[in-house]
C-alpha cells in the first residue's frame, strides 16, 4: 500500500472520530477546523511512522491530543485549509445547555482526569486503548481511571445536593 | 441522593456536545472532509526519513553500547566480551511470514497461567523472528558457558503467534533463570562479591524497559512490561522464582495461539 493509500484510508476511516473528539473538546465547534487541518497535516507529514492496524487510529488520537494540547496555549494558527471546514461547522446544532452543569462538573477535575474520563465516556476507549494513546501501561490507567471516576461522581454529588430543594 | 457506581460515566456521554454519528450522517460535512483528505496531500509531502551520516551513527551506535555496559553492571561488563555471540538467523528475512500481524486484540479467552495485553501478536514462524530475539537480546549477557539457544528454538513455532510483550517477557524470563543458577552457584561456593554482582545484573534485568525493533521495517515494535515480579532481587523472591519457574519448572509464558 502507498503512503498515498494509506493516509486516504486512515482519512476515510477516523476523520469523523477524530472531528468529533476534537469538537466535543473546544469551546466553539468552528475551532475544531484548524485543529482537524493541523492533526491530518501532521498524521500526512508521518505517514511513514503510522503503526498498521488499529494502532493506526490511537496514533490520530495521540497526534490531536497533543494539538489540542497546543491549541489551549494558544498556538494553534487559523489556516486557509480548514476555511470551508469552519464554516461547515459553524452551521452545526449548537449546545442545547443540557449538558452544561456535567461539564462545570467536569471542569473542576484535573486534566489528567477529564482526559480519562472524556477518553472512556466519549470515544468508548477501552482502558488498553486510552494507555496507547497517553503512552501509559494500562494497568495504571485502569487505576487512575477508577481513581477519576469517583472524583466525578463525588463532584456530581456534591451539584446534585446543591441544586437540591431544602 | 447519591449517585450509583457506574452513573457517573452514563451521566458524562450524555453531556458530549456533538456525536459522531450525527457527523457521519451530516452529507454535507462528509464532503468537505473529503475535500480536505486531497488538500492536505496536496499541500505537502510526507516527510523523507532522514539517515545519520556515518560519522553520527557511529557516535550512537557507541553511546548506546556505553548505556548497556552501565545498565549491565560488574559482571555484565566483564561477560560482555566472553559472552557467546547472538545466534545469527538461520535463514534470510525476507523469505517466509512476515514478523509482524498489525493485530493487537487482546485474546478474549486464555487458558490456564496463560496472559495477554495489548502488544502486538507476533508470528513465530517468521524469518526475522530470529533476527528480533537476537538483536533484543545482544545487549544482555548472560553467565559464562549459557547461551540463548535453548529459549530462541523453544519460541521458534511456525504457524504459532504470541504479543510482543511475552516474547521479550520469555527472554527475560530465561535470562533470569540463567542469571538466578549462576547466583546460586556462587553463593554455594561462598563467592560474596561474585554472587552480589549476579544479583546487580538480574535486578537490572527485571526493572529493564525493553525497545525492540521491527528488523524487517526498522520500527520500534510496542511492548508492555514483561509480567515479572520487580523485586526478584530480593533473595528469597528470585529463590521462589527459580523454584517456580526454573530449571525441571521452566516453561513459556503467554498465550500461543
Amino acid at each position: 500500500m502507498s503512503h498515498e493509500q494509506r493516509f486516504e484510508a486512515l482519512f476515510k476511516q477516523h476523520s469523523t472520530s477524530i472531528l468529533g473528539y476534537l469538537v466535543r473538546r473546544v469551546d466553539a465547534a468552528e475551532d475544531a477546523a484548524d485543529l482537524m487541518a493541523e492533526v491530518f497535516a501532521i498524521a500526512w507529514r508521518r505517514i511513514h511512522d503510522a503503526p498498521p492496524g488499529d494502532e493506526g487510529r490511537l496514533w490520530l488520537y495521540g497526534i490531536a491530543r497533543k494539538v489540542l494540547a497546543n491549541h489551549r496555549r494558544g498556538s494553534t494558527r487559523r489556516g486557509r485549509l480548514a476555511d470551508r471546514l469552519r464554516e461547515q461547522l459553524r452551521a452545526q446544532p449548537g449546545d442545547d445547555g443540557g449538558g452544561q452543569p456535567v461539564r462545570a462538573a467536569l471542569e473542576r477535575l484535573s486534566v489528567a482526569d477529564r482526559e480519562l474520563l472524556t477518553l472512556t465516556a466519549w470515544e468508548q476507549m477501552s482502558p488498553g486503548e486510552i494507555a496507547v494513546v497517553l503512552g501509559l501501561e494500562p494497568a495504571t490507567v485502569r487505576t487512575r481511571l477508577s481513581r477519576a471516576r469517583a472524583r466525578l461522581r463525588a463532584v456530581l454529588d456534591e451539584h446534585a445536593r446543591a441544586a437540591a430543594p431544602c | 441522593m447519591k449517585s450509583a457506581p457506574g452513573d457517573e460515566l452514563s451521566v458524562l456521554r450524555t453531556a458530549a456536545r456533538a456525536d459522531d454519528r450525527d457527523l457521519a450522517s451530516d452529507g454535507a460535512l462528509q464532503e468537505v472532509l473529503g475535500d480536505l483528505c486531497g488538500d492536505i496531500m496536496a499541500a505537502g509531502r510526507p516527510r523523507r526519513r532522514l539517515r545519520l551520516p556515518i560519522g553520527r551513527n557511529a557516535v550512537a551506535v557507541a553511546a548506546a553500547f556505553g548505556m548497556a555496559l552501565l545498565l549491565l553492571g560488574g559482571v555484565g561488563l566483564k561477560q560482555l566480551q566472553s559472552a557467546p555471540r547472538p545466534e545469527r538467523p538461520a535463514v534470510p528475512v525476507s523469505s517466509g511470514p512476515p514478523l509482524r500481524t498489525g493485530d493487537f486484540r487482546q485474546a478474549m479467552t486464555v487458558g490456564p497461567s496463560e496472559a495477554t495485553d495489548t502488544s502486538e501478536w507476533l508470528n513465530l514462524g517468521s524469518p526475522a523472528l530470529q533476527v528480533f530475539m537476537a538483536s533484543t537480546t545482544s545487549s544482555i549477557s548472560l553467565p559464562p558457558g549459557r547461551s540463548w539457544a535453548a529459549v530462541t528454538r523453544a519460541l521458534t513455532l511456525p504457524g504459532k503467534r504470541l504479543q510482543a510483550t511475552f516474547v521479550i517477557a520469555n527472554l527475560a524470563r530465561y535470562g533470569i533463570c540463567q542469571w538466578g543458577g549462576y547466583w546460586q552457584d556462587l553463593r554455594l561456593r561462598g563467592d560474596v562479591q561474585g554472587a552480589r554482582a549476579a544479583d546487580i545484573v538480574i535486578k537490572r534485568l527485571v526493572s529493564r524497559r525493553f525497545a525492540p525493533v521491527d528488523p524487517e521495517t526498522g520500527r520500534a515494535i510496542r511492548v508492555g512490561w514483561p509480567p515479572l515480579d520487580r523485586k526478584l532481587g530480593e533473595s528469597w523472591r528470585l529463590e521462589r522464582f527459580m523454584r517456580s519457574s526454573c530449571g525441571p519448572a521452566w516453561r513459556l509464558v503467554g498465550a500461543f495461539r
